[in-house]
């Protein structure tokens, strides 16, 4: 029996931690018959952006984060940002044994990469005359900052706690956000609109590599078993939570826009080349090869 | 109750009296430690600037900052630990010495200080040593801060551990200046 | 057996005269150690990181550096002697500007900590320096920085709003009655005390002649900037509320230009006592932060909670457990993280028992506060010991705090049972 100490990066307002976390916890006891167990903490324990060194110093054997959360150490996995979330095809690019590259010289062993998708961008008002974010403020992750100057908006940062109250009272226009669970998160208080992107969300569950390297063969394979099982039912996933996050919206009169083909097309473009920018930034080669490695299987079409 | 940890210039008094090595060291050691408070002066002065800049920019001219908010919270923590050193050096940590204000016999208020000082003294010595360590492996890794305009973490490890271990420096200073005072008074008598 | 030993090396190192933040950091050692092992201790340094470079815990040093600055520019002398001529011979009035000043400054900013210690360095000398009781002073302090949170804006009921999936706009406005009730307690509180003995009132005669009302009221203009500068601007949609405690302090600088104090040596005063009151009240915070997350690790926390919650009780006694934890924890804990353990472990149970969201998270949100004024780790007490004049020791704090936890479980119990109180506004939106 094996009792294995979890970090996750969210509290349960975000549904990711239930549907990636917590699931791969529950897939690894059930295959394991009851073997492995696995004991999960969140951010009160260590704060988000803080998780990567515990798990590397080994106080947590397991971390189910979102790369955004450690790209002072790692960023070459915003770039699939850009791509389609199709796990099956993503496995066959052989793109992960890119990402493993560069955990692997960080102290952890990369077990998953579940791609959930879903990223919307909500406005206390209507689109611009243009149909597009001319002349509006949107708060957004500096990454992100080129999606919004591509159409037209001005990029805004802002603490996180500082990004309700100032949709609220209209210090900002706008914010990008995932979709699964904004309404929990008090968007439809704050904002009128909303319209959905094809931006992808890629998550990624880590091990300490001592760990890892320690484990038996037998129960290195529940783990990759396991997380073969878990990348590819989270784009079915989450498809079933956007749309349950567009139908409480509706519900909450949060009004659904749709881009023009013109302003949709502007957004997609720049979103590959913003991620690949972002992604690049700390190891330009190594992120090179993961872009060449998803492109040659067609993610980025 | 005071709110008094290394009583301020305790460390300084017995220097005077010292040799000139420890002299010099402590009068290098108050400089530094005043140039910590100006460095932390500047930081809090660069951090209500930025943001009242950054609030103008936005509004009126529709061109955020979008270093600030980042900026800013590097400056809190520069301001916190380049300033650390100096509080303890004043004394204006807050503590409740309780039963220093119950004990109404000199000698065992002098054991209670030195009792409070030597623990004040290990604690930061080993909150230094941690912090010490976290900065080696993030200069060594080259970890940076995950924020947008992310920064080498081990600058902002630096300066913690500069606020650490300089307080623990004043705080033994104080405990020298204390058992000098002690080995003072009983010479006269 | 450790958890005991753990509370005796807390206990131990405070009454020994450890200064509190290193008490905190010698329990915190201790603790890991014993959780964990030498491995544990690896979370200090990123913690410490992670709370110093916390974006809402910016405010602190800006209230402080506003109220330096308020205060240098003697623009709360300006204020109390306005106030007098406006009011004329009220007994109390004094007291109630602290209160009012109090309540205002506490809806201003989120942060209890932020209030106590900006008050500490603005009406607690001026009430001072005009012969006020200390100890009616720094109450009335206390009890309006415990009111910060619930008055709006407030981030800690946005945080309970997202985490409980209640209204946030609801919550906030739930907020304001409680908080103009407890404001209304600490006035009759004083007018009870001065009537029994009047010796505690301010000096009646600051040997200043009696000005005329409209060349007071004109004088209160310049002040108004800086209300403008920090309430005007959030609830314009110009700043946010970290941006408009920045925007206060600008203010605050062109106040002191128009009554023409403003000078390199005031600012430099100002910004030399703000870094050192902020980084000795930034490092307790520092401290706490990973005692909060040594208590998530252990489990502890959690488990106490469900225990609790798993008895079989009256749900008025349900209620006043669930009431008790944050009350109790919040003494010791950082709220922000000890609200991320409790609210998802509490929400089901609001239904569960049919408390009334409304009440239930307001009344939780003034307890989180109480534990911040309850002697003796109250980081609110440490916060104005310390702003205060040196008259005003810590122990003063803790006597000067009691009745004003008094009013507020007052308060508590108002809401309670009173349930329109807060239901009435939100009805409204
Ligand atoms: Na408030
Ligand atoms: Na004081």
């Amino acid at each position: 029996e094996t009792t294995v100490r979890m970090l996750k990066t969210w509290d349960s307002r975000y549904p990711g931690s239930v549907v990636i976390c917590d699931r791969f916890a529950e897939l690894l006891t059930e295959a394991s018959g009851g073997e492995i167990k696995v004991q999960t903490s969140g951010p009160e324990t260590i704060p988000p952006l803080q998780q990567l060194e515990p798990t590397q110093n080994g106080l947590f054997q397991i971390l189910c984060t979102y790369p955004g959360f450690h790209t002072g150490s790692a960023t070459i996995l915003t770039g699939l940002e850009s791509i389609r979330p199709d796990a099956q095809a993503f496995r066959d690019s052989g793109a992960i044994d890119v990402v493993r590259e560069t955990y692997d010289a960080l102290g952890l062993h990369t077990v998953s990469v579940p791609l959930a998708h879903g990223y919307a961008i909500y406005l206390n008002r209507d689109l611009s005359d243009a149909g597009d974010l001319s002349g509006m403020q949107i708060r957004a992750l500096p990454p992100q900052h080129p999606y919004i100057t591509a159409i037209g908006g001005t990029p805004v940062v802002l603490p996180p706690p500082e990004m309700f109250s100032a949709l609220e009272r209209g210090v900002v226009d706008g914010a990008a956000f995932p979709l699964a669970g904004a309404t929990g998160y008090g968007f439809t208080e704050v904002t009128s609109h909303y319209f959905g992107t094809n931006i992808t969300s890629p998550h990624v569950i880590l091990a300490n590599k001592a760990f890892w390297d320690g484990l038996p063969q037998e129960v290195r394979d529940v783990f990759e078993t396991q997380a073969s099982i878990l990348e590819d039912e989270t784009p079915d996933t989450y498809r079933t939570l956007n749309n349950q996050e567009h139908a409480r919206m509706a519900e909450a009169g949060m009004k659904r826009l749709t881009l023009s083909d013109s302003v949709a097309a502007k957004l997609d473009d720049a979103v590959v080349k913003g991620a690949w920018a972002f992604a690049e930034t700390r190891d330009g080669e190594t992120a090179v090869r993961l872009r060449a490695a998803v492109e040659a299987a067609g993610l980025l079409e | 109750m005071t709110e008094t940890a290394a009583a301020p210039g305790q460390g300084a008094a017995t220097s005077r009296k010292g040799s000139p090595l420890p002299r010099a060291f402590a009068r290098i050691h108050d400089g530094l430690t005043e140039a910590g408070l100006w460095a932390a002066i500047a930081a809090l002065a660069g951090l209500a600037t930025l943001s009242f800049i950054g609030t103008l920019a936005r509004y009126f001219f529709g061109t955020p900052i979008g270093w600030g908010p980042d900026w800013a919270s590097y400056l809190l923590a520069g301001c916190i630990f380049a300033a650390a050193p100096a509080v303890t050096a004043r004394g204006q940590h807050v503590a409740m010495n309780l039963l220093e204000s119950v004990l109404n016999f000199p000698m065992g208020r002098l054991l209670l200080s030195f009792a409070a000082l030597i623990l004040t003294l290990a604690i930061l010595t080993t909150t230094a040593w941690i912090v010490w360590g976290a900065l080696r492996a993030a200069y060594v890794a080259g970890t940076a801060t995950a924020a947008g305009y992310p920064i080498p973490r081990w600058w902002l490890l630096a300066v913690v551990f500069y606020g650490f271990a300089s307080s623990a420096v004043h705080v033994l200073r104080s405990l020298i200046g204390l058992v000098a005072t002690v080995r003072s008074d009983q010479n006269r008598v | 057996m450790p958890l005991y030993a753990g509370v005796a090396v807390l206990f131990g190192l405070f009454f020994l005269g450890v200064p509190v933040f290193a008490a905190f950091f010698g329990f915190n050692i201790f603790a890991a150690l014993m959780l964990m092992g030498p491995q544990m201790l690896s979370i200090f340094p990123a913690s410490i990181l992670d709370t110093s470079t916390t974006s809402e815990l910016v405010t602190v040093p800006l209230f402080i550096l506003l109220g330096e600055l308020l205060f240098r520019s003697g623009s709360i002398t300006i204020l109390f002697n306005a106030v007098d001529d406006i009011v004329g011979r009220v007994r109390g009035r004094q007291y109630v500007i602290v209160v009012l000043i109090s309540v205002l400054l506490g809806a201003l900013s989120g942060s209890a900590v932020a209030v106590a210690a900006m008050l500490g360095r603005t009406v607690m000398a001026e009430g001072m320096a005009r012969g006020g009781d200390k100890h009616l002073l720094a109450g009335l302090v206390l009890g309006g920085a415990c009111l910060a949170p619930v008055i709006p804006p407030s981030f800690l009921v946005v945080l309970i709003g997202m985490l409980s999936g209640t209204s946030i706009s609801a919550l906030l406005a739930a907020g304001v009655l409680p908080g103009l009730v407890a404001g209304a307690l600490f006035f009759l509180y004083v007018q009870a005390v001065l009537w029994r003995d009047p010796s505690r009132d301010t000096q009646r005669d600051t040997g200043r002649p009696k000005g005329s009302a409209l060349r007071a009221v004109l004088s209160l203009l310049p002040f108004s900037i800086v209300i403008f500068a920090v309430l005007g601007l959030i609830l314009l949609g110009i700043a946010t509320p970290n941006e408009s405690a920045a925007c206060g302090v600008f203010g605050a600088l062109a106040v002191a230009a128009i009554y023409r104090k403003l000078s390199l040596s005031m600012i430099i005063d100002s910004l030399r006592g703000t870094v050192l009151l902020s980084s000795m009240i930034l490092l307790i915070m520092a401290a706490s932060k990973i005692l909060t997350q040594l208590m998530a690790f252990s489990g502890l926390t959690s488990q106490l909670v469900s225990a609790l919650a798993g008895l079989t009780l009256p749900p008025v006694a349900v209620l006043i457990l669930l009431m008790l934890i944050p009350f109790v924890l919040c003494m010791f804990l950082d709220q922000i993280a000890l609200m991320l353990i409790l609210i998802p472990i509490y929400t089901p149970l609001v239904g569960t028992f049919g408390f009334d969201p409304m009440m239930f998270w307001t009344l939780f949100l003034l307890n989180l506060t109480l534990g911040a004024i309850t002697p003796p780790f109250g980081y609110a007490l440490f916060a104005l010991g310390a702003a205060s004049p040196a008259e005003l020791t810590l122990r003063d704090t803790y006597l000067a705090a009691l009745p004003f936890i008094g009013l507020i479980i007052v308060t508590l119990v108002l809401v309670w049972a009173c349930p329109p109180l807060t239901a009435w506004l939100p009805s409204l939106l």
